[in-house]
């Protein structure tokens, strides 16, 4: 055999790329995708269980001698234990959606029956934090307290002071809610790994990381579209022909809706810049339009800004301020697109290809 | 010529092909329902982007009665009983739920159409008949034209320069075991790209003549296994690889199956001129039918105008965003629309990327004001991105749709930077 011969194969594999980028890109996937399971939304969870914790000895506190300074110190802590868990309510998948757990539900169904907590109040239903964790979603959670901290407007600490049962049910909504964070949290902690190598594993919905990312960032679109349509849009009217629903307002008893849509959004941006990693750190340089990160910056803080400049209450402003929420709105979908399209297709997020080509 | 065409061949590869075909045709339905597609593609939907205003769905009852019908019409085609009663009514019904929903849009659906049309009309041979040979012809040339016009389409820069969209794709593979990696590399996409681009335009070639023909019968059946495996396209590789049994020589089924009996010998035979004509006019208009986008402003892959029925398969990874502003013409007040709220998920996903059926919704989104008393007028606000282009403007945002008919021009934006030929 000539030596010309031999050195065919050798030119060959010198020829052949080598697979070290992708190796390396999906080591990087791994990583980020762990920083975010651990230190965004398990971080997020545990925050949430100590937040809700100091929610239920307020309310405890509260309830041997109901004051103004004792229900002060629950609206507060009910507003400062949302704060975590609207930031995380871009996980729209794991324990807090799939059975057996559900705990998206149990923590936050809304809007609140105001019937139906009426009439259990109403009722000789015993509302021990026993008989409360036995409770429908419509009765347990954050939108109850928010209808029992805050209604009925100027007289809610004399219906408190009028009705130990009140209180009694708020006591024990707070330590159920505090349950199922830390009950959540737990879960979550027990389920993230599997994320990291899904096919391994073996008990997720997904194939492979891609997956994983995949649902990460349509849950990122989602939420997005959330904050335009429902949030903001359904009070505003989009539903119902241009005729605001105030009624539609999320948190509106306590006013806190405006604050709802920022800690989404703020959520959203956290998944996008990681702490330390996100999924900016995904995007390949060859498969990013260039000058893409300084235009999403660009838009997340308008989007910010013009979330700000709503007056308070949402409730108010749908109705006095409309063109503040439009705007709101506007600048929202601009960041949506930047997800929905730019983000979606430098990471590959659209798998499947256009559906004329197949079934 | 017409002696030519008109020359009475061994019929037993038509014959082969009505039986293997009216056998696909019959697990179509059959598998169609057994996915639940008829609850979810047919009956979930509360609005439909039907072709056609009077194509509305019919009950549950009646649809799956429909599916029925059809896979009996299958195994009827396929077992040689009232095969031509049989075709029509799986045309018909066949038919009719594809102008049901422009979302069930899908090629070969498309082709299994043209064949269903094809073999209802021509001369149809028993398994011991000759068959006139323009038959064979005509089908050769109706899968001929799907994989030449598919190559023919792929000409373009973002197939043949930057590999898009099967890089795009491919890279969604790269978690797979050994050739995961591989696939994640876009000199692999590339490599892919040109060797789809030269099997569509040389497989027909490569059937016809005989010396190349167990080349191309073992790249055809590499290429379809592939394309299978790699992507969700259902029975598209099996429409294609029976069809690609037509190239064969006429007697093939009687080697397979001696029972058969010998090979026929050809017999002098005419086409009728009037036929000759008509077949002739009809072969000529598959031919240039995919071509009519050029004379379309616009870039096709982008407006999708002329992009149906032309065998443009595989060619664009399209995301998109889009919601409506609507406007009550009475009192000036404005509100947004999300399609989303209405529609399905698959419903959404194909209407956010397609300029018509963006319109669609428009209209559809007018009709539901006007039932509600309002006159409005309705305006997208559309993104989109192809093949990995940066997002723009979809349609313009400063039309009024309510106005539009969708044979106007200028309402879809330009791309900014198209692909060219």
């Amino acid at each position: 055999m000539s030596i010309r011969l031999l050195l065919v194969p050798v030119i060959f594999a010198g020829c052949v790329p080598s697979t070290a980028p992708v190796e390396s890109e999906l080591a990087l996937r791994r990583d980020v995708l762990h920083a975010l399971h651990t230190e965004v939304v398990a971080a997020g969870y545990a925050d949430l269980t100590a937040r809700s914790a100091v929610l239920s000895d307020a309310a405890s506190a509260f309830c041997t001698a109901p004051d103004a300074a004792g229900l002060e110190a629950v609206r507060t802590a009910w507003l400062e234990a949302r704060t975590p868990w609207k930031q995380l309510e871009v996980v729209g998948f794991g324990p807090v959606v799939d059975e057996p757990y559900r705990f998206g539900p149990l923590l936050d169904f809304w809007p609140v029956r105001e019937t139906v907590v009426d009439d259990l109040l109403a009722s000789e239903a015993p509302v021990g934090p026993a008989d409360v964790a036995t409770f429908g979603a419509s009765t347990r959670g954050f939108p109850v307290l928010d209808y029992l901290l805050w209604g009925p407007g100027e007289g809610s600490l004399d219906a408190f002071v009028a009705s130990p049962r009140r209180c009694t049910y708020v006591a024990s909504l707070s330590a159920d809610l505090h349950t199922n964070a830390a009950a959540l949290e737990a879960a979550w902690v027990a389920y993230a790994p599997a994320l990291e190598d899904p096919a391994a594993a073996g008990t997720l919905p997904y194939a492979d990381t891609q997956e994983v990312v995949d649902e990460w960032v349509n849950r990122m679109l989602f939420t997005i579209d959330d904050i335009r349509a429902e949030k903001l849009g359904k009070p505003l009217g989009d539903s119902s022909g241009g005729v605001p629903l105030t009624d539609a307002v999320e948190s509106r008893y306590s006013g806190r809706s405006l604050r709802d849509t920022r800690d989404a959004f703020a959520g959203v941006e956290r998944l996008f810049e990681g702490e330390p990693t996100g999924f900016q750190e995904l995007m390949p340089d060859s498969r990013t339009p260039i000058g893409f990160f300084e235009d999403f910056a660009e838009r997340r803080r308008l989007a910010r800004e013009a979330l700000e400049a709503i007056p308070e209450t949402l409730e108010e402003s749908v109705v006095a301020a409309p063109d503040r929420v439009v705007a709101a709105q506007d600048a929202l979908r601009e960041v949506q697109v930047s997800i929905q399209v730019d983000m979606a297709q430098a990471l590959g997020v659209t798998l499947a290809f256009n559906d004329n080509d197949g079934d | 010529m017409t002696d030519a065409l008109g020359l009475r061949v061994d019929g037993a590869s038509v014959w082969a092909f009505r039986v293997l075909f009216g056998a696909l045709l019959a697990v179509m339905p059959v598998r169609f329902a057994a996915y639940g597609w008829i609850e979810e593609l047919y009956l979930a939907p509360t609005y439909h982007f039907a072709w056609v205003s009077w194509a509305v769905v019919p009950p549950a009852g009646v649809l799956y009665a429909m599916h029925v019908g059809l896979a009996a019409c299958g195994v009827a085609i396929a077992a040689g009983v009232a095969v031509r009663p049989a075709l029509w009514a799986y045309l018909v019904g066949f038919g009719y739920l594809e102008l049901l929903d422009k979302t069930l849009y899908l090629n070969h659906y498309v082709l299994v159409t043209l064949l269903l049309v094809t073999l209802a009309v021509v001369p149809l041979p028993g398994r011991s008949d000759r068959v006139p040979r323009w038959v064979v012809g005509l089908l050769r040339l109706e899968l001929g034209l799907v994989w030449t016009w598919a190559g023919i389409c792929k000409l373009n820069a973002d197939w043949m320069l930057r590999g898009e969209p099967l890089h795009t794709w491919l890279r969604a593979r790269m978690e797979l075991p050994w050739i995961g990696p591989w696939l994640g590399l876009p000199e692999t996409a590339l490599a892919m790209s040109w060797g789809g681009a030269a099997f569509d335009l040389g497989i027909a070639p490569l059937l016809l003549v005989e010396r190349t023909r167990p080349l191309g019968f073992v790249l055809l059946v590499g290429f379809h296994a592939i394309t299978g495996l790699l992507f969700p396209i259902g029975v598209f590789p099996w429409v294609m690889l029976l069809g690609a049994l037509l190239f064969l020589p006429e007697s093939w089924p009687r080697r397979v199956l001696p029972s058969l009996g010998p090979a026929l010998e050809p017999e002098p035979g005419s086409m009728p001129v009037g036929t000759a004509v008509l077949v002739g006019a009809f072969a000529v208009l598959l031919a240039i039918w995919p071509a009519r986008s050029a004379l379309i402003p616009g870039d096709v892959m982008w407006t999708e105008q002329g992009f149906r029925f032309s065998w443009r398969v595989l060619l664009i990874e399209k995301t998109g965003q889009v919601d409506y502003r609507v406007v009550d013409r009475a009192t000036g007040r404005s509100w947004t629309t999300s399609p989303r709220q209405e529609l399905t998920e698959l419903q959404h996903k194909q209407m956010r990327t397609q300029p018509d059926m963006i319109l669609d919704y428009a209209h559809h989104l007018a009709e539901r004001e006007a039932a509600a008393g309002r006159d409005v007028a309705v305006y997208a606000e559309s993104y989109a991105s192809l093949n990995g282009r940066p997002s723009q403007r979809l349609v313009s945002p400063d039309v009024d749709l309510t106005t539009l008919t969708g044979w106007e021009t200028g309402w879809i934006v330009p791309l900014r930077d198209p692909p060219g030929r």
